[in-house]
């Protein structure tokens, strides 16, 4: 019977120190309450007051995962390499990755590695104005799904270099790697190629800005000077 | 107008209860489910929960918000119905929409008869953005959660596709808001209880572009539930059943990013054509409907999807007031996920409490006249889970 080997770390970043005590610091301590009188009852039209009690309770984790059989995608991002798999029956090209084909008739079979180019094609897009905790202070940010030349699927990403107002569907990007990638999917991000579509009215276009502009006034009243990722 | 669907019912509904939808402070899940189920069993004196319920469905998409895991077992303790079987089925928004499906199985197999199924979801023990990363968790990781997409983006994204397919507007959407809100001053377990114009969307703040406050379902808790049983033992409990005549559920890529279309939802699509096949019935004949309006956007797919429109003429069945109460196909008479609230477990049965409601002539000052034909249709996440039902009045 051939040995089982042990597992071998062949590269490491570990984690800062200040990161260990993540889940110790707020466990399950009442950090704050409130005694309260409230309403209670079920129509808006027939409420009673009731008395109860609130409390704060921090708690958080943090995750030990691996990327599963797609590892090497993301080893790709750290080197600057886009990759995509590709079923070897049917053709079909996957960037993101998927491990094995979408296609019942091609019975999960297992799909080969491709560098994929980077250019691609905005298929949507929105511009967020409020997101998770860790995403708040970048907003407002054009998140954009692009299909990469050759892929049957989309990529997320965030699309910098143009006003928001200036976006449109079916426009050309080009994909680019941030200076120092951490393999994240946000290693990635798109900029425009090729000369603008132009379908937006000058007059939705002022619409679209004004519509933003409150979003751009939180951020720096809550968070001060407006920073980015990229 | 007496029509004629006479669709075998797979179950009946003799019983509903939702509670007031909301910020809910001072009660746990466990607590707003007891006072869901105290209503649906107060409108049904011959049912005794202990002896007659033998099975309990709960639908319930997080642990995170109450840190509690092992709901079903919880909600029957609190519910005084032990030792009774209870699950707890999760499919994110569509919770309770596949809970329904469950109980329905239970009841076909016939190992089950009476059987209570509901929804729950506390979602305000959370900050804001703290709910945004635990709904968010429906969507792709790591492909689409860690881009700090939420599910507001995730509709946005349909949003501009439509708009840049069919010209869809953001008034049209703003639209749906409107109507919807309407709805909910008549709903007194709506969330919301006031009126909104056109002009309060367009200037509410945007949360993902093109959507604004206001297209947006609110963070709630709620609960609801109803009382099905099998078919023939309907009228032990109510001389007015409403029957489930078709139950349809489809699924879809978890990512959406894996769509050839984001402008239409495959899942509602295709279980609504299976649905009408099911029982017979042609889209023109549904009297009332509640569909999944999340944010403003889903509800204008969802007429396409359901075939209530042709592609892309969504936007102009609000603009004619085809949908409103009045018009010739009532949606969302509740007030909608938009205005009624969406504690996302509670959804699903929520919305067969609306048609239960409505079927049985009970629905008040928002009462559809002359209601027979009612459909529900429940999604769960970016339209990965989609469930369409039927209910017919009983005769």
């Amino acid at each position: 019977m051939k040995e089982v080997q042990s597992d071998k770390v062949l590269k490491e970043k570990k984690p800062d120190e200040k990161w260990s005590n993540w889940g110790r610091l707020g466990r399950w301590n009442v950090v704050g309450y409130k005694i309260i009188e409230g309403n209670k009852g079920h129509r808006a039209d027939r409420l009673e007051r009731a008395r109860y009690m609130l409390v704060n309770r921090p708690w958080d984790v943090m995750y030990e995962h691996s990327y599963g059989l797609v590892s090497r995608f993301f080893e790709g991002l750290m080197g600057k390499r886009l990759l995509g798999t590709k079923c070897t029956k049917c053709g079909d090209v996957f960037c993101p990755p998927r491990a094995h084909c979408w296609r019942n008739k091609c019975r999960l079979a297992e799909t080969q590695w491709v560098q994929m180019p980077m250019r691609g094609t905005l298929h949507c897009f929105t511009v967020l104005g409020f997101a998770g905790e860790a995403f708040l202070s970048d907003l407002p940010f054009i998140l954009a799904y692009v299909r990469v030349e050759g892929a049957n699927t989309l990529i997320a990403g965030r699309l910098v270099g143009m006003e928001p107002e200036d976006v449109e569907c079916d426009m050309s990007v080009e994909i680019r790697f941030v200076e120092q990638p951490s393999g994240n999917p946000m290693d990635i991000y798109f900029v425009p190629a090729g000369p603008p579509l132009a379908r937006r009215s000058a007059e939705e276009k002022a619409r679209m800005r004004k519509e933003l502009e409150p979003i751009r006034e939180w951020v720096s009243e809550r968070f001060g000077q407006q920073h980015s990722r990229q | 107008m007496r029509k004629s669907v006479m669709a075998k019912p797979l179950a009946s509904i003799v019983s509903a209860g939702v509670t007031k939808f909301g910020a809910r402070e001072g009660v746990y899940a466990r607590e707003l489910f007891v006072e869901a189920a105290q209503e649906a069993f107060d409108a049904c004196p011959n049912l005794s929960p202990q002896r007659d319920i033998d099975g309990l469905f709960v639908g319930m998409m997080s642990e995170s918000y109450e840190h509690q895991a092992h709901v079903a077992p919880m909600i029957a303790d609190w519910l005084g119905i032990l030792p009774v079987p209870a699950f707890r089925t999760e499919a994110a928004c569509a919770s309770s929409g596949v809970a329904m499906r469950c109980a329905l199985y239970a009841i076909q197999s016939g190992m089950h008869e009476v059987v209570l199924v509901g929804g729950v979801e506390k979602m305000t023990n959370l900050r804001t953005a703290a709910v945004t990363e635990v709904l968010g968790m429906a969507s792709d990781y790591p492909f689409e959660q860690w881009h700090g997409i939420s599910f507001p983006g995730i509709f946005a994204l349909m949003a501009t596709a439509h708009m840049a397919k069919y010209g869809t507007t953001e008034e049209q959407l703003a639209k749906v808001a409107v109507k919807n809100h309407q709805n909910g001053t008549l709903n007194p377990k709506a969330h919301f209880q006031k009126r909104i114009t056109v002009d309060d969307v367009l200037s509410s703040r945007v949360v993902a572009w093109p959507l604004k406050l206001y297209d947006c379902s609110p963070i709630s808790d709620g609960a609801s539930c109803i009382v099905m049983t099998a078919p023939k033992l309907a009228r032990k409990f109510t001389n007015s059943p409403v029957h489930i005549v078709a139950s349809v559920q489809a699924q879809d890529t978890i990512g959406l990013y894996e769509r050839d279309d984001v402008t239409s939802m495959n899942v509602t699509r295709i279980a609504a054509r299976k649905a009408y096949e099911m029982a017979g019935v042609r889209a023109e004949q549904i009297d009332v409907a509640e569909v999944h309006d999340c944010f403003t956007i889903a509800e204008i797919m969802a007429y396409e999807d359901l075939g209530f429109c042709s592609q892309g003429q969504g936007g102009t069945l609000v603009d004619d007031g085809i949908t409103s109460l009045g018009g010739k196909k009532p949606v969302n008479t509740s007030g909608g996920l938009k205005a009624k609230g969406h504690p996302v477990g509670a959804t699903g049965t929520a919305q067969a409490c609306e048609i239960y409601l409505q079927l049985t002539s009970q629905a008040g000052k928002r009462q559809v006249d002359g209601a027979e034909i009612g459909l529900t249709q429940n999604v769960g996440g970016s339209a990965s889970t989609g469930v369409v039902q039927l209910y017919r009045r009983g005769d």
